[in-house]
C-alpha cells in the first residue's frame, strides 16, 4: 500500500525501512545468476541501486524491486589507503550497469583495474570490517574499452 | 532589497588548537571582527555559526564568553558549506531588513578526531560501502587523467602553488613551500591523491560583521557582498560526468547573474580546494576557464600570486587548512583584507571583485550536498 491509498487519519504513518542493514543487496536473476537487487519506477521506468520507495524522478511511490544488469563498465576508481569508514587498504569503484545505474562497488584490491574495462557481479563471503558480500570483477575475455 | 557590507572581519591562525574548546575558538575572532568594525557587542542583533562537528549549541557557547545573551543564535550544519550557510542567513537577513548588523562564526575543531579522514554520516549507503572523501575526489583524478585533460604533475602543481601561497600567510596552517616532487613522493592517501594533495586535519574560526550599507564609520574598510548563493545537490540514479559537478557550475550562474559581473571580472577567488584535483574542476565550474582548459590556466600562471585571476591566495583549504565549517567565513575574511588592501605580502593589487566558494557533504548520487557562493566588490 502507498501512502496516498489511505486517509491521514485511517493509519499512522510508519517510515521507510531504508537503514543499510535493512535494504538487501543481493538476489537471483531469472537466469539463475546472483544480481543486484535494486528497484524501478513503474511511472517513468527510472532504475535504482540499492532498491528504494519513492521515483528519485517523478517521486511516485509505485517502485518495485528488480534485479540489475550483472555487467557494466567501469568509469572510475581508487585504492583507498586511509579511512575512517572501515580497514585499508581496499579498492573502489564507480561501474555503470549496462541498465543505465552507477553503483558503487569494491574491487579486488590485488588486481589490476582500468578505465572503461568491462565488469561483472561477484558475490563473496563476508570479509568483515564492515565490506559488503560483493563486488565487481574484471571479464577476463572482452578485455579494457578505450573509449568509455 | 538593502545593499549589505561586511564591515568587520578576524580569523585564528589555523592549526592544532588543541588546549582549546570550540568556546574559544570561536570567541577569540568574534571579538577580534567586533573591534575590527568598531561594533559593541550590545550592538549585535543576530548571531549566525556554522560549524558540523562542535555539537549542541556552538553559537551560543560562542556568545557566552562574550557575554553575549537575548539576542537569536542560529546555529548551521551544512558540512563544508557550514559557515557560509551562515554569511548567506546573514546577507538575507539584513538586505530583507530583519536586522541591521549582525555576527557570523565559523568554527569547527578536526584535532577531535585524531587525524585521518572526517567521518560522514554512516547511515549513507555509499558511506557504509566504505566511501570516504579522499576517495570520491581520488576517483574525479582518475577519470581527470584518464581523459587526457592534465598530468599527475598538473594535479600536484596545484598544491605545490597553494603552499608558496600559504608560505605568505602567517594565518595558514603550513608555510613551507613543496616542490612537484615532495608532492607526487608523499604518502599515497587515495590513488592518485598523495598526502600533499589532501587538506590537513586542523582547527580554525572565523567571524564577520554583516550590516546594512551606510552602517559603517565613513572611510572604514568596508566591502560589498554583490550576491549570496546557496544550492543543494541534484541527485540522480544514473550516469554523471565526475568532472562537471552541476552544484558548483549552477551556483555560480546564478551568482553572476545576481551580481551583474561575470567570471572574467574577478581578481581574487578563494575556492573549494580540498584536494588537488578539486581547484582544477572548480576552474571550470565556476566559468573561470572553458570546459578542458583547466590545466593550461593553472600552467599558465594567471591564478597564482602575480597572475590576474589569483585562486587561494590564502594558500586555500590545501595550505590555510580546512576545518570544515569554518572555511566559508574563512575565505570571505580573506577576500575582506584582499578587497581592503590589507592583505600584506600576499596581497593581489588592486584587487576590485573577488569570489568565495565552498562545496560538500558526500551523500550517495549526489555530486555534492551543498555549494555556496559569495561575489563581492571593493566600495572605494
Amino acid at each position: 500500500m502507498s501512502i496516498t491509498d489511505q486517509g491521514a487519519a485511517a493509519t499512522a504513518l510508519e517510515p521507510y525501512l531504508d537503514a543499510p542493514e535493512s535494504i538487501a543487496a543481493l538476489t537471483v536473476g531469472a537466469d539463475g545468476a546472483t544480481r543486484l537487487l535494486g528497484s524501478e519506477c513503474a511511472a517513468c521506468a527510472t532504475r535504482f541501486f540499492p532498491r528504494r520507495h519513492i521515483c528519485f524522478e517523478c517521486a511516485g511511490t509505485d517502485v518495485q524491486d528488480l534485479p540489475l544488469a550483472g555487467a557494466g563498465t567501469l568509469y572510475t576508481w581508487t585504492t583507498v589507503r586511509v579511512s575512517a569508514a572501515m580497514a585499508v587498504p581496499y579498492a573502489l569503484g564507480y561501474v555503470d550497469l549496462d541498465d543505465g545505474v552507477r553503483v558503487l562497488t569494491h574491487l579486488d584490491p590485488d588486481a589490476t583495474h582500468s578505465i572503461g574495462q568491462r565488469v561483472e557481479l561477484q558475490a563473496v563471503s563476508e570479509q568483515g570490517d564492515g565490506a559488503p558480500a560483493w563486488r565487481f570483477v574484471g571479464l577476463s575475455d572482452e578485455g579494457g574499452r578505450s573509449d568509455a | 532589497m538593502r545593499d549589505v557590507e561586511v564591515i568587520g572581519a578576524a580569523m585564528l591562525r589555523m592549526g592544532k588548537h588543541l588546549e582549546s574548546t570550540y568556546a574559544g575558538l570561536g570567541s577569540a575572532p568574534l571579538l577580534a571582527a567586533l573591534h575590527s568594525a568598531d561594533v559593541g557587542r550590545d550592538d549585535l542583533e543576530a548571531l549566525f555559526c556554522g560549524h558540523s562537528f562542535g555539537g549542541m549549541l556552538a553559537g551560543q557557547r560562542i556568545a557566552r564568553e562574550l557575554g553575549l545573551g537575548g539576542l537569536p543564535v542560529t546555529n548551521v550544519d551544512n558540512a563544508c558549506s557550514g559557515g557560509a550557510t551562515a554569511l548567506h542567513l546573514a546577507v538575507e537577513a539584513v538586505r530583507s531588513g530583519k536586522h541591521d548588523v549582525v555576527a557570523v562564526v565559523g568554527v569547527d575543531q578536526l584535532t577531535q578526531f585524531g587525524g585521518g579522514t572526517i567521518p560522514l554520516v554512516a547511515e549513507d549507503w555509499e558511506v557504509r560501502q566504505g566511501m570516504v572523501m579522499p576517495a570520491m575526489y581520488a576517483m574525479r583524478a582518475q577519470r581527470f587523467l584518464h581523459e587526457g585533460r592534465g598530468t599527475r604533475e598538473d594535479l600536484a602543481s596545484v598544491s605545490v602553488k597553494n603552499r608558496r601561497h600559504g608560505a605568505l600567510n602567517p594565518y595558514a596552517q603550513f608555510r613551507k613551500e613543496v616542490t612537484v616532487d615532495d608532492v607526487l613522493s608523499s604518502r599515497p592517501i587515495s590513488d592518485p591523491l598523495t598526502l600533499l594533495q589532501c587538506c590537513p586535519t586542523g582547527d580554525g574560526a572565523a567571524a564577520l560583521i554583516v550590516t546594512a550599507a551606510g552602517g559603517a564609520t565613513p572611510g572604514a574598510p568596508r566591502v560589498r557582498i554583490a550576491a549570496s548563493v546557496l544550492h543543494s545537490g541534484q541527485v540522480t540514479a544514473g550516469f554523471r560526468d565526475m568532472l562537471w559537478p552541476e552544484i558548483s557550475a549552477s551556483s555560480a550562474r546564478d551568482a553572476y547573474a545576481e551580481a551583474g559581473f561575470g567570471p572574467e571580472d574577478l581578481d581574487v577567488i578563494e575556492l573549494h580546494d580540498a584536494f588537488s584535483i578539486a581547484e582544477l574542476v572548480y576552474y571550470e565550474a565556476l566559468g573561470l576557464c572553458e570546459r578542458g582548459g583547466a590545466s593550461e590556466m593553472l600552467r599558465s600562471g594567471v591564478t597564482a600570486l602575480g597572475g590576474t585571476q589569483v585562486v587561494n591566495p590564502s594558500g586555500g583549504l590545501l595550505a590555510k587548512g580546512h576545518p570544515v565549517g569554518a572555511s566559508g567565513v574563512a575565505q570571505a575574511v580573506e577576500v575582506f583584507w584582499q578587497l581592503t588592501g590589507q592583505a600584506d605580502a600576499r596581497q593581489v593589487p588592486g584587487a576590485r571583485r573577488a569570489m568565495s566558494h565552498v562545496t560538500g557533504g558526500g551523500i550517495t548520487g549526489l555530486d555534492h550536498g551543498a555549494c555556496a557562493i559569495h561575489l563581492y566588490e571593493a566600495v572605494s
